[in-house]
């Protein structure tokens, strides 16, 4: 038995010891040059996103540039000053959409996220025949997005969207001593959510619609949007 | 993950969305719509040393409250049974409205009003503080009296016995839930009641009226024992039109303070000029038979619902007018009516203390005595002659210490614009 195990401590030590051995050559096999065969590339295979955009397989599927514009039109329910509920008009506006997920591999971020660049415009006037008030609210806003698909593959996402900008008010009050300017800019935080579509309307061209409530801190006072847009996804 | 410069940016925004505070006695700058010395309404800046809280338009001389609905429904149960004030008051208010949030721009630390609320609201607030200092420096008004007015701009206000529609195109005080109103407007399409200096200071002095004379009663006792008689009210009707009348002359009186100057039809911006015409402080007016027959034996309803109250009232104004005018001694009347308007002196008591005294019998309290009061507290003679003069000739009273009759200085003589009543 110690013979034995001596025998299996020293095998390796002896077989280092000894000399190269012989070669044996086999026979060279003779296959048919036109016959298929697997044959092994020892260059890593390329990951997608260094690849140009035209060999990526979800644009292949998809082959938007991710552009879009839309007009908007809705409720607007701006802040009251006299506290007897929001101030009521329709109002309209129009919103440019990257969607810079795009430029993100990962799929998650391609499909989801996005930036809107949108203008609200507005109009009232206020008062008596002889005193009043007339105005024009601008929102300017730049403001990302980012969608959740309602089911795999569904047209309908639904989106949440954070973002700031500037509302411009210009307008004058008018007494019977005349017409007085009045202008000013305030900043706004843009918050809200929506549910956004892009139904498939030519090999890169898509509609883009949404349906949202958006709310806007404009200066010290609270506005509400309900409304709805509808464009072209490029 | 947001990055840290986005959450910074996002607090730096939220920063800049605070609405703007002020500590007085630090001025506010700001834009409001006032008459300029042509009379023509324009965009004037002033300074308010009042305001706590611009956006609120709330201070030391009062604050505004929006969306508030008063049902005043003599059917209405909880009315029916309200045992205390307190409740009357919960009963009536059945939406207490929210502080305003008035909307400015900042221009070089001038707020400029961004709409047209705004500029009504900041117009109206600016009124409130001159009213209240006009009369901080007219007399020993007490501080309780001028502080803190609560105004219900734009209330919904139905008054359920004057029919289906809430009220609209008027300005008022209302005792019962001791505040001003400034209602709607729908016919009145000229001036805002709220940028009208005159009615604003008018309504305010209906406050100061109840604070002094009725000692703050929601429900004055004179009124509350006198309105339940059965028939003619003469003390009642004397009241009302003491409380018009000494109103419209503290509002024209205020007004000889402001940048346009001494502005007898106050009215005439806001209403139609047969309104204007009609409570101007500088025509000359007499008491026709019929007015002073009506004083004497009509109903309250019946002698204020045609308005008879404001056309006695600008009979006292106009007369006190006339006497402060013909002596320029204007600011020693201002201060003599509002001493007149409480004053312990059981020798010279004031309307207050003679109004208590009068309770148990309203026939008591007669325009003559009431006017007696307020000559008694002119001290200076000739303006005690003047007003003498003026208030037995317009209001067609006799001198005397008789029942009805004016106590002046024996060597008082009546004026002669006016036929004198049997």
């Amino acid at each position: 038995m110690r013979r034995l195990l001596l025998a299996l401590c020293l095998a390796p030590t002896l077989a280092l010891a000894q000399e190269d051995p012989e070669f044996i050559p086999y026979d060279e096999p003779s296959y048919d040059e036109e016959a298929p065969r697997r044959e092994y590339d020892p260059t890593p295979p390329p990951d997608e996103a260094d690849l140009d955009h035209p060999f990526r397989l979800s644009r292949l599927d998809d082959r938007n540039a991710g552009f879009a514009v839309e007009g908007m039109v809705g409720l607007f329910f701006g802040a009251n000053s006299r506290s007897a509920g929001p101030d009521l008009r329709l109002n309209g506006g129009l919103r440019g959409t990257w969607e810079v997920g795009r430029m993100i591999a990962a799929d998650p971020w391609r499909e989801a996220l996005l930036v809107d660049l949108s203008w609200w415009a507005s109009g009232s006037r206020e008062g008596t025949q002889t005193v009043f008030t007339q105005e024009a609210l601008h929102i300017f806003t730049l403001a990302p997005a980012w969608n959740f698909p309602l089911a795999p593959n569904a047209p309908w996402a639904f989106f949440l969207q954070a973002g700031a900008g500037i509302a411009w008010q210009t307008g004058s009050v008018t007494t019977d001593g005349g017409m007085v300017p009045v202008a000013g800019i305030k900043p706004v935080i843009q918050y809200g959510l929506g549910l956004r579509a892009r139904p498939q309307i030519g090999e890169a061209l898509h509609l883009s619609i949404r349906l949202e409530l958006t709310r806007f801190r404009r200066g010290y006072v609270d506005d509400t949007w309900l409304g709805y847009s509808m464009g072209l996804a490029f | 993950m947001p990055s840290p410069r986005l959450l910074l940016l996002g607090v730096v925004l939220f920063g800049t969305a605070c609405e703007p505070t002020v500590t007085p006695p630090n001025p506010t700058r700001m834009m409001v719509l006032l008459k300029d010395p042509d009379g023509v309404l324009r965009p004037n800046q002033v300074e308010l040393t009042t305001l706590t809280r611009p956006a609120a338009l709330e201070g030391t001389a009062g604050f505004l409250i929006g969306g508030a609905r008063i049902e005043v429904d003599p059917s209405d149960p909880l009315v029916q049974n309200a045992r205390t004030y307190e409740q009357l008051r919960d009963a009536l208010v059945k939406d207490e409205g929210r502080p305003v949030k008035a909307e400015f721009f900042d221009q070089a630390g001038v707020l400029w009003p961004a709409d047209f609320h705004t500029w009504n609201m900041a117009t109206a607030y600016y009124h409130l503080e001159r009213s209240a200092q006009y009369f901080r420096d007219t007399g020993a008004v007490p501080e309780s009296a001028l502080d803190k007015a609560r105004v219900y701009y734009f209330p919904k206000v139905h008054f359920h016995d004057e029919g289906p529609d809430p009220m609209v195109d008027n300005a008022m005080w209302y005792s019962l839930v001791q505040s001003l109103f400034v209602l709607p407007f729908d016919a009145l399409q000229t001036e805002p009641l709220s940028i009208n200096a005159g009615v604003m200071t008018h309504e305010f002095s209906h406050r100061v009226f109840n604070r002094l004379v009725h000692r703050g009663a929601p429900m004055p006792a004179a009124i509350n024992a006198w309105s339940s008689t059965v028939g003619s009210t003469p003390g009642l009707n004397v009241l009302d039109a003491l409380d018009e009348g000494f109103a419209d002359f503290h509002a024209v009186a205020s007004s000889c303070r402001s940048r346009f100057g001494c502005d007898t039809r106050f009215m005439s911006t806001s209403f139609d000029p047969e309104v204007a015409d009609n409570r101007d402080l500088a025509a000359p007016r007499c008491m026709s038979a019929a007015l002073a027959n009506a004083l004497y034996t009509a109903g309250r309803e019946e002698f204020g619902g045609v308005g008879r109250q404001y056309a006695v009232g600008t009979l006292i104004a106009s007369a006190l007018w006339e006497a402060a005018e013909s002596t320029g001694q204007r600011e020693s009347l201002e201060q003599a009516l509002l001493d007149a308007y409480s004053d312990e002196n059981l020798s010279n008591p004031g309307l207050a203390q003679v109004l208590e005294l009068t309770l148990p019998d309203q026939t008591a309290f007669t325009l003559g005595l009431a006017m007696s009061v307020v000559v008694s507290h002119i001290s200076d003679p000739t303006l005690k002659l003047a007003a003498c003069s003026s208030l037995a000739d317009r209001l067609g009273l006799q001198f005397g210490s008789g029942y009805g009759q004016l106590m002046c200085p024996d060597n008082a003589v009546r004026g002669t614009t006016c036929e004198v009543l049997p």
